[in-house]
């Protein structure tokens, strides 16, 4: 077990890996580079190849990828190309508020629905966390987005476990019908769920930049919007890598809990 | 399954016409012929022209602007008889190049299996964590908007799901005797793949195609409604979502009957998509299901 969960970890930090450059290359490789973006369209050359060099955007790209590599495994994200203030600080205080929003989606999802309180409008300096009420249209729509997906996979994968031998010989040994459903089917159908919900979050993290937008939630989403807007490249590449980053952890987490809950690729 | 010598067209053919006895097939062929209809006669049909304004902003739905008039004083229905075809003409160019470059790829890795299928698979991967919407905003900061660009990054987006999912239906292909008495005839390599693999794995590609093109629309649409689409004062119904929402508690009919065409569209090629899943066994609906 120890060696899956090993191997699976190894893996996930290689996507990782491969996935920073990835996004490093296109914000750099791509025309448009930081400089201009600062600087605007009507730049004299000097003026841009200046600035360049003071970025360090002058340096091999390789150079350029291992410092801002570097940077990142600091804490530091680089400063934003509009706001002039560290990535960090705009990006940082919307993380928790972000991943609040995909926890309860996935939870929603997955659970019956509660009462939910109606929606409130945020007064400026109020978090999110303070006004838990405005999460809650944002929140349904994407939770309503991938709920068929997912209530279909547990179906599907629900009624082939009800099929099968072991429940037959529950029934025959005379078990509550909700005992073989919940403690027996369900756990063995669970699988094909974790899988998907994991899959589903690249489309929640998608998403969830309409939602944001559209609800006026500030969130990650939103903040890629405008900073896509305003070409902060900064910015840009940091709301991606962590997005990526969330996949690719939430993914190893869903295979890890499918060793974990899977006795042949336990022992 | 078809013996190796059988062309594609027929494959395909023979897969629609069997969908079609299933009832959600034809409301689904229905629905959908419908919208496209709607978006390629409308700008002949249209009242006004779309961009011109003709009213007041805001205007109640009447005898002269039967679905009022939106945020500029332009007529509601004629933008709506205007705006279609971007998004129609769009999503399926989009999966299509998504189709051509995953099934590429899939094939690919499928038939060299070692190696190469390990590489070629682990770059799906990684492309794969990066959310559809986001790797073309990621790109359209870069590059500028455009029709075609979006059409082709909503394409590349869509390969990595396309390429899972061929590689998985052709591995079972890849190992039949055909092939090998194909590669014992030496037949250059592309026509294996394309002339002898690809016509025994048309009908899960064909849900696919419908499930990327779904995907194509609400991921089109939704670029459009955040300003990345077709641009102002051109009509398109993603456009007017967002031009008209401001008002949507007060003069709904702005936003919901673009909306509603968007959602029409997409439900009617998934029902087709689901009809033609219907036609295969069960062991291989799952593989065509995924996302």
């Amino acid at each position: 077990m120890w060696r899956h969960l090993l191997e699976r970890s190894i893996y996930g930090l290689l996507t990782l890996v491969l996935i920073s450059a990835l996004i490093f290359v296109a914000t750099n490789v791509l025309p448009g580079d930081a400089a201009r973006a600062i600087l605007g369209r009507s730049a004299t050359p000097e003026a841009v190849a200046a600035l360049q060099a003071q970025l360090g955007l002058d340096r091999p790209l390789v150079a350029q990828y291992a410092g801002w590599v570097a940077d990142i495994l600091h804490g530091n994200l680089g400063n934003s190309v509009v706001t002039k203030g560290p990535v960090w600080d705009l990006v940082g205080p919307r993380i928790p508020e972000f991943v609040l929003a995909i926890v309860l989606i996935l939870l929603l999802s997955t659970q019956v629905l509660q009462l939910l309180p109606p929606t409130a409008v945020l007064r400026p300096g109020q978090t999110v966390l303070q006004n838990p009420q405005v999460l809650v249209l944002p929140v349904m729509t994407l939770t309503l987005a991938i709920m068929p997906y997912l209530s279909r996979l547990i179906r599907a994968s629900l009624i082939d476990a009800l099929a099968s031998e072991y429940v037959v010989t529950a029934r025959l040994k005379g078990l509550p019908p909700r005992v073989i459903l919940l403690r027996h089917a369900l756990r063995n159908s669970l699988v094909p769920s974790i899988q998907g919900a994991a899959l589903s979050l690249a489309y929640i993290l998608g998403g969830a930049v309409v939602v944001e937008y559209i609800f006026q939630y500030p969130g990650l989403g939103s903040a890629l919007q405008s900073a896509v807007s305003q070409r902060d490249l900064y910015v840009i590449q940091a709301i991606v890598l962590i997005f990526a980053f969330g996949y690719i952890v939430f993914n190893m987490i869903a295979d890890m809990l499918t060793i974990l809950m899977t006795p042949r690729l336990r022992s | 399954m078809q013996t190796a010598s059988s062309l594609p067209m027929p494959v395909w053919f023979s897969t629609f016409a069997q969908a079609a006895r299933y009832n959600r097939t034809r409301i689904g062929i229905a629905i959908t012929l419908l919208v496209i209809l709607l978006a390629v006669i409308g700008p002949f049909v249209a009242p006004y022209e779309p961009s011109a304004f003709v009213g007041k902003p805001f205007l109640k739905p009447s005898a002269d602007f039967l679905l009022g008039t939106d945020f500029r004083g332009r007529d509601v229905l004629s933008r709506l008889l205007g705006g279609g075809i971007p998004v129609v003409w769009m999503s399926f160019a989009s999966a299509s190049v998504g189709m051509v470059l995953g099934v590429t790829v899939g094939l690919v890795a499928a038939y060299s299996r070692g190696w190469i299928d390990q590489v070629l698979m682990r770059i799906m991967d990684v492309f794969l964590s990066i959310p559809l919407i986001i790797f073309v905003l990621l790109f359209v900061s870069l590059i500028g908007t455009g029709e075609w660009l979006i059409v082709l990054l909503v394409g590349v987006a869509h390969m990595p799901q396309v390429a899972r999912v061929t590689r998985g239906v052709a591995a079972d292909i890849v190992s039949r005797e055909f092939v090998e008495f194909a590669e014992a005839l030496s037949v250059p390599r592309w026509k294996i793949l394309f002339g002898e693999i690809l016509p025994n794995i048309t009908t899960p590609l064909l849900v696919e195609f419908g499930i990327r093109i779904v995907w194509s629309i609400s991921g089109i649409a939704a670029l459009s409604v955040m300003g990345y689409g077709i641009q102002p004062p051109n009509a398109d119904w993603g456009l007017m979502i967002n031009e008209n929402r401001g008002r949507i508690a007060s003069r709904p009919l702005a936003v919901v009957s673009p909306a509603l065409c968007i959602a029409l569209f997409a439900f009617g090629i998934n029902m087709i998509a689901e009809g033609i899943a219907g036609t295969m066994s069960g062991a291989n609906r799952k593989a065509g299901g995924e996302q």
